[in-house]
C-alpha cells in the first residue's frame, strides 16, 4: 500500500482519520462484489454505488494507518491520540482501572476507536495492556503499539492464557479485543444478530468474562457522541453457559452496531468483517470441502486405489449437499 | 489525497489521448517509462506484486522477481496504452484496423473450428492485449459462425461498456452475454445451433459455482462455465493468446483444441477439463508472464498454506496442514482427520464453553 505525493505526518494522519469520504474515480475489483453486496445488506444501503463509496473510504483510510504504521511507527500514537474525536467521558474506564481484577474492553476496528484507544495508552497506567492479534490489528496496530511500553499483541489463545495467569503472577492485566473480526476458528465462536444478519462473534470475551475479567467495556453512540458502556448483568461464573455467551456477545453486537452505523466509512476493513457473517462461513465451509477434493484428485495414484478415491470424493459430495440442505432449513 | 480531483489531471489525459492517436509510438514510450516510475515509487505496491511472483516462481531469484516487476509494469501500461488507441480509432476504421495489425499464428487451429458444425468455445485470460484478441476472433469467425462473447455486467466490469461499444463498432453481428441466467441462455442457445462463445476464465466470484484447481503449485479459485458449456455441447476448446510485438504490431496465437474430459461423470469432467484450461494457461504465462494482468492479485485467489501435492508424502502434508486449518468437528474436518489417519481430537474448554476450568498455579 502507498499513499502517492504524501510525505508527511500530518497529511497521513489527515488522510486516516479527517479524510471526507470521496467516491472512488476507478470502480473497484470483480472480486470486491461479493464484499459490497454484502455491506450493501448490512448497511440496507440502495445501491451498490453507495456500499462502494463507504468500503473506498475505508479502504483509503487502511491505506494511510499503514503508511503511519510503517513509516512513524514511534510518532504514531501520539499523533493518533492528537486527532479530532468528541472528548470522551472515562469514568467507568478508571472505575475498573482502580480495580484489582483485569477486564476487557472491547472496540470495533474504527479510526474513532483507535483514536479512543490511543488517549487511553497515552495516559499513566499500572496494568499491562493485552491486544488480540487480528488480520487487521497485526498489520496496522502491533507496529504503532511496539513503543507504548506495556502493552502486547497476542494472539486470542494466548490472551486467554494470559487470563489463567492472574492469580499466579499478580499480574494487572487490560484486554483489549475486537469482537466484529478475528482470527478464531468455526468452533469458538457463535453466531449474533448483527448489522441485519447472523454474524459469528468469537468466543474470546465470554471466556475471558467466565474466567473473571469484568467489566467488559465497549463504545456505543451516544445522542451526540461515543461514550463508554459497561457489561454488568450478574453472573454465576462457576457455571457459566452458553445462553450466558450468547447474551453477552449479543449485547456486545448491539453496542458495535450502533458505532458502525453512525459512521461506516471510519471501520478499517469491511472485507475482514465481512468475513465473519454466517453466509461467508458457509461458503468457507463449502471451499474447503472443493479444496480437499482438489487435493484428492491432484494427488491421483498418491491417494491410493481409484475406488477410494471415488469413495472419498463421494463422501465430499455428501457433505457438501448435506451443508447446502442445512441453510435452506 | 489522490490526483483524481485535480483539473491537471484532465489536462493531462486528454493531451496524452491526442498524443495516443497522432503518435503512438510516443504515447507508449511516456507510458511505459510512467508505468516504471508509478511501480518503482508504491514500494507496497512493488513489494505486494513480487510477493505474489515469488510465490509463483519460488525458483526465480528475488533480482529476477524485481526485474519481472519492472516489465509487468512496462507491459501493463503498454496495454493500457494500446486501449486507448482502440479507442481513438473512428469506428469505421476499427475492422480495417485489426485486420492490419494482427498477425494470426496457429490460425488453422481456429479455421478447421470453424469450419466444423460443432460449437467452439475459445478462451483466453487477460493476457497481453485481450481486447484485440476479441477483436480479431469476432472478425475470424462472423462470417462463419454466430458469435457470444461473455462479459461480467457493467456493476461488476467498468470496463464492460467501453468494450461493448468496440465491439458494436465492427457491426459484425457478435453478442454481448452478460454473465447472468439470460447470458447464459442465448450461450445455451448459440452453441446449440454451432455458434462460438468467447470467455475469460481467470476471473472468478467466490461463489457456490467455484472450485479450486492447481495453477502454479497452489490450488486457485476457478469458475466452471467454460469447461461446463464445452463438455455438455460437445464444443472445440480453443486457448487464444494475444501480445504485442510493437507498435501497431500484435500476435494473436491459437492454441491446437484441448481435449475435453470424457468419465462420463460431468462433475469429474468439469473438474479435470477445468484443470486442463488453467494448465494451458499457467504454460503461457510460464513463458511470458508479464503480459498477465492479474498478479498483483494472485495471492488472494490461491490458497496460502496448501501446495499442489507432486509426492506421496507432500500429499499427507498438505492434509496434515489442511486439517489443522479446518475446525476439527466440522463434517470437513472430522473427514480430513480420517484421512490424514488420525481421529478428532476430543473438544478443548475454550471451543465447548462449559464450565470454566480450575486455575492452576503454573497458569500455563
Amino acid at each position: 500500500m502507498n499513499l502517492p505525493f504524501v510525505s508527511s505526518l500530518g497529511k497521513v494522519c489527515a488522510a486516516a482519520f479527517d479524510s471526507t469520504d470521496e467516491t472512488p474515480d476507478t470502480p473497484g475489483l470483480l472480486e470486491d462484489f461479493p464484499v459490497l453486496q454484502e455491506l450493501q445488506r448490512m448497511l440496507g444501503l440502495e445501491g451498490i454505488a453507495a456500499a462502494q463509496a463507504i468500503k473506498h473510504a475505508s479502504y483509503q483510510r487502511a491505506l494511510a494507518l499503514d503508511t503511519l504504521a510503517r513509516r512513524w511507527p514511534r510518532k504514531a500514537l501520539a499523533a493518533i491520540a492528537a486527532q479530532k474525536l468528541a472528548p470522551l467521558d472515562l469514568r467507568l474506564l478508571e472505575e475498573a482501572q482502580r480495580q484489582e481484577a483485569p477486564f476487557v474492553l472491547a472496540l470495533p476496528l474504527s479510526t474513532d476507536a483507535l483514536i479512543v484507544l490511543a488517549r487511553i495508552l497515552q495516559r499513566p497506567r499500572q496494568q499491562t495492556w493485552v491486544v488480540e492479534k487480528t488480520p487487521l490489528t497485526q498489520l496496522l496496530l502491533e507496529p504503532i503499539l511496539g513503543g507504548a511500553g506495556n502493552v502486547e499483541c497476542v494472539t486470542p489463545d494466548v490472551l486467554i492464557r494470559r487470563s489463567r495467569m492472574r492469580e499466579a503472577t499478580g499480574h494487572r492485566w487490560v484486554f483489549v479485543t475486537f469482537p466484529d473480526h478475528h482470527l478464531t476458528l468455526d468452533g469458538t465462536t457463535r453466531p449474533v444478530q448483527f448489522l441485519g444478519g447472523p454474524h459469528h462473534f468469537s468466543l474470546v470475551e465470554p471466556l475471558l468474562y467466565a474466567r473473571g475479567a469484568s467489566p467488559i467495556l465497549t463504545l456505543q453512540r451516544g445522542e451526540k457522541c461515543l461514550q463508554l458502556a459497561s457489561y454488568a448483568r450478574p453472573v454465576d461464573r462457576a457455571a457459566f453457559r452458553e445462553s450466558d455467551a450468547q447474551d453477552l456477545l449479543q449485547w456486545l453486537a448491539e453496542q458495535l452496531e450502533t458505532v458502525i452505523r453512525s459512521a461506516p466509512t471510519k471501520v478499517l476493513s469491511w472485507r475482514e468483517l465481512v468475513k465473519q457473517t454466517s453466509e461467508a462461513l458457509r461458503l468457507k465451509r463449502i471451499m474447503d470441502g472443493r479444496l480437499v477434493q482438489a487435493l484428492i484428485r491432484t494427488g491421483g495414484d498418491h491417494f491410493g486405489v481409484s475406488e477410494a478415491r471415488q469413495q472419498a470424493l463421494a463422501r465430499l459430495r455428501q457433505i457438501e449437499e448435506a451443508q447446502k440442505e442445512e441453510v435452506a432449513r | 489525497m489522490t490526483l483524481a480531483r485535480s483539473w491537471p489531471r484532465h489536462v493531462v489525459s486528454k493531451a496524452f489521448r491526442k498524443l495516443v492517436e497522432h503518435a503512438p509510438g510516443v504515447a507508449t514510450f511516456m507510458s511505459r517509462s510512467y508505468g516504471q516510475w508509478y511501480f518503482r515509487r508504491g514500494q507496497a505496491r512493488r513489494q505486494e506484486l513480487a510477493r505474489n511472483l515469488a510465490m509463483a516462481f519460488p525458483e526465480r531469484t528475488p533480482q529476477e522477481i524485481d526485474e519481472l516487476c519492472s516489465t509487468f509494469a512496462k507491459a501493463r501500461y503498454e496495454m493500457l496504452t494500446d486501449q486507448l488507441r482502440l479507442d481513438s480509432l473512428p469506428p469505421k476504421e476499427l475492422a480495417d484496423y485489426i485486420r492490419r495489425t494482427v498477425t494470426v499464428v496457429g490460425g488453422e487451429h481456429l479455421d478447421a473450428a470453424l469450419e466444423r458444425p460443432e460449437p467452439v468455445v475459445a478462451f483466453g485470460p487477460h493476457y497481453g492485449n485481450f481486447s484485440i484478441a476479441t477483436l480479431a476472433l469476432i472478425l475470424r469467425s462472423t462470417p462463419r459462425k454466430s458469435v457470444g462473447l461473455f462479459f461480467n455486467p457493467p456493476e461488476k466490469n467498468p470496463y464492460a461498456p467501453r468494450m461493448s461499444r468496440l465491439i458494436s463498432s465492427l457491426e459484425s453481428g457478435a453478442q454481448i452475454l452478460f454473465n447472468d441466467r439470460g447470458g447464459l441462455m442465448k450461450a445455451f442457445r448459440t452453441l446449440h445451433k454451432g455458434g462460438l462463445i468467447g470467455i475469460m476464465p481467470d476471473v472468478y466470484d467466490y461463489g457456490v459455482g467455484t472450485i479450486m484447481v492447481p495453477f502454479f503449485g497452489r490450488f486457485t479459485f476457478a469458475m466452471t462455465g467454460t469447461a461446463f458449456l464445452s463438455s455438455k455441447y460437445n464444443a472445440t476448446l480453443l486457448p487464444l493468446y494475444c501480445v504485442r510485438k510493437g507498435t501497431d504490431q500484435y500476435e494473436l496465437q491459437v492454441d491446437a483444441p484441448l481435449p475435453l474430459s470424457r468419465t462420463g461423470e460431468m462433475e469429474e469432467d468439469v473438474w479435470n477439463t477445468t484443470a486442463a484450461i488453467f494448465a494451458n494457461m499457467e504454460r503461457h504465462l510460464r513463458a511470458a508472464p508479464e503480459h498477465w494482468m492479474y498478479w498483483d492479485l494472485f495471492h488472494r485467489r490461491v490458497h496460502p498454506a496448501v501446495q499442489v501435492p507432486r509426492t506421496r508424502e507432500e500429499l499427507d502434508t498438505a492434509l496434515v496442514t489442511l486439517s489443522r486449518k479446518v475446525w476439527a468437528r466440522s463434517p470437513v474436518g472430522e473427514f480430513l482427520h480420517e484421512l490424514a489417519g488420525k481421529r478428532s481430537e476430543p473438544l478443548s474448554a475454550k471451543a465447548a464453553l462449559l464450565e470454566p476450568e480450575p486455575q492452576r498455579p503454573t497458569g500455563s
